[in-house]
């Protein structure tokens, strides 16, 4: 199924959970905090185990491709990226898990300084899901072959934000070439 | 007390290093050392150069050694912890660049040409570091060693520029030798016309550490580079013409893209400087003589428009 649309479906259940479950109860309390810490802890695990089989994999084939341009920092043309598989996954997983950090302090400021609990019920499952459907953790883990959805580099998800951040990944060999010669390295930096 | 310490590790790798390939450069240089009685000068705690000059074919070597910043404990562990979250920091490394210059005698006796071997790991951050490799494309071979690219205009070069030895060689540095390149442009994107002009040399970058048998087997390339890959290249890096003229059109487009880029800089500013002028013109002037100014500069725009129309009609 969609994940968007089971997000949206277990958004609304953990709202009508959270609306049942009386947060002024230490115990209850005590054990949705329990439930979060599990959660985080359980993401974090997966992507840090992904992290440690595609270290050990070391897969140097060579991947090309044309980065889009990050239309708000004002670049205007996609930028030649030539890596390896490792690195690209290494840095799909890095990122994964700079999510998780970033997730954990976005909930524990709500829940410890402005006392929200509702977002440790939301923020238990949902991370976890993620994990498990992202589309590194679905090759390493899982060992599912790299085709198709699953073929570097990965396309992004539809959003409405793409506009904004400008178009697709392109892998077309005429692109690439007219991009890997076009000397663009070594700008000096103020 | 740690900056000591810091410092002291770093020296210990620099010296180790320098020590390494000082005996092979002695053999070969007139000079070695930046003056006659120093061998090397320290910038600060995690810079180091050294140089010698004075051998057939080579103008100079000038090697630079970057270190991390150990001695200062608190910026190293805060450019530790930067790196992760921030892809623009690159985390901290023990680096050596080693730049050979070609003689403009010897220089003569070769094509113009970028041909590199690079190691896979981060190799993206050499294209956009280096403005030479930024123009090459990147291939692999069965030839190399699984951790190794080559980087090069013309990929028929391999044969001539690859030998057995070398092919060896990388296979025992494969944990410490970044990049080997001979180019005949240069580091940073030029920004002016002569700086296209081609200087040829050779860089060899390597991942310094502290193990004997890193620095043994970088000094083992250090020393074949030096003794006889550099004569190699001059004596046989010269191509079919089917070969260079592929290289030959990337320094003519480069020259064009310059150009361009500097001719528009150019317009531009000589723009801005004409209308200040008329603005200070105007600025001066009465008001009934502004008022005939205008009119004379709308007439005159007229006029021009009239004439692109006129050259449009007779095409």
């Amino acid at each position: 199924m969609n994940p968007a649309v089971t997000n949206l479906v277990l958004m609304l259940v953990a709202m009508q959970v959270s609306k049942k479950l009386d947060f002024e109860d230490p115990t209850t309390l005590f054990y949705v905090r329990l439930a979060f810490v599990v959660g985080q802890s359980l993401t974090l695990l997966i992507y840090l185990f992904v992290r440690f089989t595609i270290v050990k994999k070391n897969d140097l084939t060579t991947l090309k491709y044309l980065d889009a341009p990050n239309k708000m920092a004002g670049e205007s043309e996609s930028k030649l990226v030539t890596t390896t598989v490792k690195d690209y996954d290494l840095k799909q997983i890095d990122s994964a898990i700079k999510g998780v950090f970033t997730g954990l302090a976005m909930t524990g400021f709500m829940h410890l300084y402005m006392k929200f609990a509702n977002p440790l019920v939301m923020q238990s499952i949902s991370p976890v899901k993620g994990a498990l459907e992202s589309n590194i953790v679905k090759i390493h883990l899982f060992n599912s072959p790299a085709v198709g959805d699953l073929k570097r580099p990965f396309k992004a998800a539809p959003s409405i934000l793409s506009g904004l951040t400008g178009g697709d990944v392109k892998t077309d060999k005429s692109s690439i070439e007219k991009a890997e010669t076009a000397g663009t390295g070594g700008v000096k930096e103020e | 007390m740690l900056f000591k310490l810091g410092a002291g590790y770093n020296n210990k790798i620099a010296t180790k290093f320098i020590d390494s390939v000082v005996p092979a450069l002695k053999e070969n240089f007139f000079q070695v050392g930046v003056t006659s009685q120093q061998l090397y000068a320290q910038d600060d705690g995690q810079h180091y150069s050294l140089y010698a000059s004075g051998r057939l074919r080579i103008q100079s070597v000038l090697a630079k050694i970057e270190l991390q910043a150990r001695q200062n404990l608190f910026m190293w562990a805060m450019e530790l912890v930067m790196s992760f979250f921030l892809d623009s920091v690159p985390p901290p490394q023990d680096l050596v660049t080693i730049e050979f210059t070609f003689d403009e005698e010897a220089s003569e006796k070769f094509d113009n040409f970028i041909w590199a071997v690079v190691t896979k790991d981060k190799m993206n951050t050499f294209r956009s570091e280096n403005y030479f490799l930024s123009l090459t494309k990147t291939s692999e071979s069965p030839k190399l060693p699984m951790q190794f690219v080559f980087m090069n205009e013309v990929s028929d070069m391999n044969d001539v520029l690859f030998t057995k030895k070398l092919s060896d060689l990388l296979q025992a540095n494969v944990s410490t030798l970044k990049f080997l390149a001979i180019t005949d442009q240069p580091v940073e994107k030029p920004v002016k016309i002569a700086e296209l002009k081609p200087c040829k040399r050779l860089i060899l970058q390597f991942a310094l550490s502290n193990s004997d048998s890193n620095i043994e087997s970088i000094k083992n390339l250090f020393n074949y580079v030096l003794n006889d890959y550099l004569d190699l290249i001059v004596n046989r890096a010269t191509f079919r013409p089917e070969l260079t003229r592929k290289v030959k059109k990337t320094r003519e487009n480069e020259y064009n893209k310059l150009k361009k880029l500097l001719d528009d800089l150019k317009r531009e500013e000589l723009n801005t400087k004409k209308i200040e002028e008329q603005k200070k013109l105007k600025a001066s002037m009465t008001p009934e003589e502004q008022q005939k100014f205008s009119k004379k500069q709308q007439e005159r725009k007229q006029r021009k428009q009239l004439n692109r129309q006129k050259v449009r009609g007779s095409m």
